[in-house]
């Protein structure tokens, strides 16, 4: 015990003597250990963690995929005969989710919740905080009772202990709260109040056909029964239901996955890939240091000889520098754990709120293990290769500290520090490839031309989800209203609606040219389907190719009227006019409704999703003054858009009083401009973009440092090398020429390998990126000229000190 | 200044400040060496011996004074100039070899030619074979410095001295980490190579070697205090 004290007293004290040495490998190793620390918390708590219900790892959820569409949800009828018909799981549930107006207890609230079915709550699992789950009683007799979320209650009805029994307004409804539940599917979408779904609008509707694939299904596996088994079975259910109901089943799939899976399916790539990225970048930061212990090993040098000398055997003194390195490794540790506090908190910022349990990441006990693992593991990467150095000592020469200076002492260091700085310039260039494929993808991904104009565009969320809104008339006056009064305000050119706006809703539905035959309802293709109102297209500035766009001819009972995209005027009818033509909503189909559209326009193309995601390029609008009744019952709102002039900022106060002067309880929601809004559909390729390219950045600056290291150890050790060249005759480019071409020499060589291993490692993140390929030559070039110049930098700054060596005095030394 | 003149001093002084303290190295040194002389400066440690061979080699500059070096003025030179200068008019030899233990023997003859960029390399490869020819070391051209003796190693340096044909041969304490007998063998050399015409100025506290050379400066305190011909010096071993 006394010889430890001892000796981390004299550790201490070596730190303490050198205090430039020890903050410089403090603040390197503390970058690599707290990037490593954040994101490794990230990938444990979004990824890994497992999800918070009673074995979580037996929840799957239920697709029923199409040949166009793999994450399809579940019909309604589809998923009684699941449950009728299947053994494997314990129960499955579906529930439909929408977004409620609550008044009562505080301003009037949107909030989102759910329609749920009975079982909902068995099969999730957790306990509930107050009452009890309503169950399929009733469900099925539509009682009018509600469940509501911790967090609902803490933040509306601050956390009132009595609030079993007492009733809650919801879209203009008393319902009774029965019981208050932990957050239960949250992960999927934010719910705070669960309905039972027979209370859902579309319940009578969704019963009776065998379509409208939009219920998120989830089942619970049976104890001892595989995914694989429960798989198996549902697939015979489907063919049953396909043989039994071919006009509407055929084309469906079925799929389980894992529910975890399914939630951070998404972004799993991109996590995975940012952990690589700090991986390269620890091992860099390990190089690094090491290098700056190799570097600082002549003064250790004699020490060790002196141990040895006195008795001390190899392997001890191996321990004690690596015991020396560890409470270096401690200290850089202490820094990383402040520097990921920082940089979990810098990826939040960076994201909102897209990424399911990213905002839940905290430095919590598992961070605190990642620290520890990642720090003794660090103090063994870098503490390593200088120890076996070091220890390695010739006692005869070290000792009379001789060797001369075209000697060899010295010369096996030198080659470690340059092979550690191969390895550094080598992950550089990973990192720089990897980073700039990201970057040209994302470049790529915003230079899609969008086909909209968003400059100016000022955007706000309605929802008539209020009793007062029940009639259709109701619906349509108010939004006339609206739009009557909003464009008259000052700044505003012009404004329209659109319930499914571009890159915040999307809304599927099966397009069908009528007097075409359907054999195969799930192979038909998916149109975009939009409800606008006629200057929707105006406001965004989309153009009209032919035809004309909504106006007062497209009323209640009159034809009903369609305009399409040119996509789907070039796919289905080439080298005609589609004016004229109709689609069919194939409600006989369905069992709903049917109706013809008349297609009165075709507008030009405009994207609706981020290219990645977009799964269709047909889209179609239906004018809001036919179909109004789908605003508030079907989707839960409007979006308003308003062209403007100025500062669209300024008119958001404006647009408040106007609504508040319509419905003083009608919340307007994400009040903003549209670029905003676009812009986040595109966070999780910033956020991996931003932290690959810092992690590249600082990769870089780290590499550049260790060549810097390593061309000036070189120089001090060549001083008099340098001194004869000069005095026979080499010019100060003869001596730039020498200095830096034993760095770039380094560098080609870590190019080298950083290439041909960056191009192998794209391939991995080739899911991740988009219009680019992992091997592109443009990226390749860059990063390569990129990483060339900081090394060309890193190698003259010693250079020049080496002109400036004075022959006399290195001849003399 | 005559034909014959290859080096020129006219009251050089050197002065260096250490501390706010003004150090004369040099004060006021007035000295000709004529193409094909033999000149030995001589002088007690700290005497400016080294420094004047430094200002001689173009390594460092003096304070006050002028240089000229074949006729041309050289004191105010750009570091290039200077540099090209040492390349094809001064060849060095230093007291502790200098040779670039990192390369052959072949390649620190070589060196200097490879700083004139436009000499081909056949020729560079004549000169340093000839160069090594005529102090002996051909045979060991493939060697590293460490696998030479302190003789052999000052050979080579001489070979890569003469490698470039410079007008004169500075060397300084030639003989300085040699044993007798090969710093005799050195000074040989060095008589063979004023005898060939070479012009030499070498820098020596060692009497018996002043004596190999035509002329012997005497410095002490930054001065010239004494000059003295080959007749008036005696041979190696003799007493002045």
């Amino acid at each position: 015990m006394h010889g430890l004290i001892s000796h981390l007293r004299h550790t201490i004290r070596l730190l303490v003597k050198s205090p430039g040495f020890t903050i410089t490998a403090i603040v390197i190793l503390g970058l690599g250990i707290g990037t490593n620390t954040a994101i490794f918390s990230l990938i444990n708590g979004v990824l890994l963690k497992p999800l918070p219900y009673p074995d979580p790892e037996r929840l799957v959820r239920i697709f029923q995929p199409t040949h166009e569409v793999q994450e399809m949800n579940m019909a309604y009828s589809d998923y009684l005969d699941f449950r009728a018909g299947q053994h494997t799981l314990r129960d499955l549930t579906v529930f439909y989710q929408d977004d409620f107006q609550v008044v009562g207890n505080g301003d009037p609230e949107r909030i989102e919740g759910a329609y749920v079915t009975g079982g909902f709550f068995d099969v999730m699992g957790r306990p509930f905080i107050l009452g009890r789950p309503f169950g399929e009683n009733e469900e099925n007799a539509a009682s009018h009772v509600a469940v509501i979320s911790d967090r609902l209650w803490r933040t509306r009805f601050h956390a009132d202990p009595k609030i079993v029994g007492t009733n809650i307004t919801v879209n203009g409804t008393s319902l009774e709260i029965i019981g208050v539940t932990p957050e239960q599917a949250d992960e999927i979408v934010r719910l705070d109040l669960y309905e039972p779904f027979s209370l859902n609008p579309l319940y009578a509707d969704v019963k009776s056909r065998r379509s409208g694939h939009m219920d998120y299904c989830i089942g619970r596996l049976k104890e001892g029964i595989t995914l694989r088994q429960a798989q198996a079975e549902f697939e015979v259910i489907n063919r049953n239901l396909i043989a039994r109901y071919p006009a509407t089943s055929s084309g469906y799939g079925v799929k389980l996955v894992p529910l975890l899976d399914s939630v951070v399916g998404d972004y799993s790539s991109t996590l995975w890939l940012l952990g690589g990225a700090v991986v390269c970048l620890l091992l860099i930061t390990c190089a690094n240091t090491a290098n700056l212990l190799l570097a600082r090993a002549t003064e250790r040098t004699k020490e060790m000889t002196l141990r040895a000398a006195l008795g001390a055997s190899r392997k001890r003194l191996i321990a004690q520098l690596l015991s020396e390195n560890l409470v270096l490794a401690c200290l850089g540790g202490i820094a990383g754990l402040a520097a990921s506090c920082w940089a979990i908190g810098l990826i939040k910022a960076l994201e909102p709120g897209r990424i399911a349990r990213l905002q839940e990441v905290s430095i919590d006990r598992t961070a605190l293990i990642i620290v520890f693992v990642i720090t003794l593991l660090t103090a063994l990467l870098f503490g390593l290769l200088p120890a076996l150095v070091v220890s390695r000592a010739d006692m005869a020469s070290a000792l009379r500290m001789e060797g001369g200076w075209t000697g060899t002492a010295g010369h096996e260091r030198h080659h470690s520090q340059s092979i550690l700085v191969i390895g550094q310039v080598a992950l550089a260039s990973v990192l720089l490839i990897g980073a700039g494929l990201l970057l040209r993808s994302f470049l790529f991904l915003q230079s899609f031309p969008l086909g909209f104009h968003t400059q100016g565009i000022v955007v706000a969320d309605i929802d008539l989800v209020n009793a007062k809104y029940a009639n259709d008339s109701d619906r349509k006056i108010f939004f006339d209203d609206l739009l009557t009064k909003v464009k008259q305000l000052p700044g505003v050119v012009t404004a329209g609606t659109n319930d499914c706006l571009p890159f915040w809703n999307t809304d599927y539905e099966t397009l069908c040219i009528a007097g075409q035959p359907v054999t195969e309802p799930g192979r038909l293709p998916w149109m975009q389907r939009q409800i606008v109102s006629p200057d929707y297209f105006r406001a965004l500035g989309i153009p009209l190719l032919r035809g004309r766009f909504f106006d007062n001819r497209d009323q209640p009972g009159a034809e009903n009227t369609v305009i399409i995209n040119e996509s789907i005027a070039q796919r289905y009818f080439p080298g005609q006019d589609p004016i004229g033509k109709q689609l069919d909503n194939l409600g006989d189909l369905y069992r709903k409704p049917r109706y013809l559209s008349t297609i009165v326009g075709v507008v030009a193309d405009a994207r609706h999703n981020d290219p990645e995601v977009q799964q269709t390029s047909f889209q179609v609008y239906f004018p809001y003054s036919q179909r109004v009744g789908n605003f508030g019952s079907f989707l839960g709102g409007a979006t308003l858009i308003l062209q403007t002039t100025g500062n669209p900022g300024s008119l958001i106060p404006a647009l408040r009083t106007v609504v508040a002067n319509l419905d003083p309880d009608l919340p307007l929601t994400d009040v903003g401009p549209y670029e905003y809004r676009i812009a986040r559909s595109f966070t999780i390729k910033r956020l991996s973009l931003v932290v690959v390219s810092l992690f590249s950045g600082v990769a870089l600056l780290l590499a550049a440092i260790g060549l810097y290291a390593v061309v000036s150890y070189s120089v001090s050790r060549r001083i008099r090398e340098i001194g004869v060249r000069i005095a026979i005759g080499a010019e100060p480019a003869n001596i730039v020429t020498l200095v830096t071409s034993q760095g770039l020499r380094i560098v080609c060589l870590g190019l080298l390998i950083g290439i041909i291993a960056g191009i192998g490692l794209a391939q991995l993140i080739g899911n991740v990126l988009y219009g680019v390929s992992p091997t592109d030559p443009l990226t390749l070039a860059i990063s390569t000229l990129v990483l060339g110049f900081a090394a060309l930098l890193a190698c003259l700054l010693p250079a020049f000190r080496a002109i400036r060596i004075d022959p006399i005095a290195a001849l003399r030394e | 200044m005559s034909d014959r003149s290859l080096i020129r001093l006219d009251d050089v002084k050197k002065v260096f400040m250490t501390d706010e303290i003004e150090t004369h190295a040099l004060a006021g040194i007035y000295l000709d060496i004529t193409r094909g002389e033999y000149v030995a400066i001589a002088g007690p440690s700290g005497c400016g011996k080294s420094t004047l061979l430094s200002i001689l080699g173009l390594l460092d500059s003096p304070s006050e004074g002028n240089y000229w070096l074949n006729g041309r003025h050289v004191e105010q030179l750009s570091l290039s100039e200077r540099a090209r200068i040492r390349n094809r008019e001064i060849g060095f030899i230093f007291q502790s070899f200098n040779l670039i233990g990192d390369l052959t023997v072949y390649e620190n003859v070589e060196l200097p030619l490879t700083y004139r960029g436009e000499m081909p390399r056949s020729e560079r490869k004549r000169r340093v074979l000839e160069s090594l020819d005529r102090v002996g070391m051909s045979h060991r051209q493939r060697h590293y410095p460490n696998q030479l003796s302190g003789g052999q190693q000052q050979r080579v340096a001489v070979a890569r001295a003469l490698v470039g044909a410079p007008s004169i041969l500075l060397a300084d304490e030639p003989t300085g980490n040699l044993d007798s007998k090969n710093g005799d063998a050195v000074m040989d050399l060095l008589s063979d190579l004023h005898h060939s015409g070479a012009t030499i100025c070498m820098v020596t506290h060692d009497p018996r070697f002043a004596g190999y050379a035509d002329r012997t400066v005497h410095l002490f305190d930054g001065q010239i205090v004494a000059e003295n011909s080959e007749d008036a010096l005696p041979r190696a071993g003799g007493n002045q």
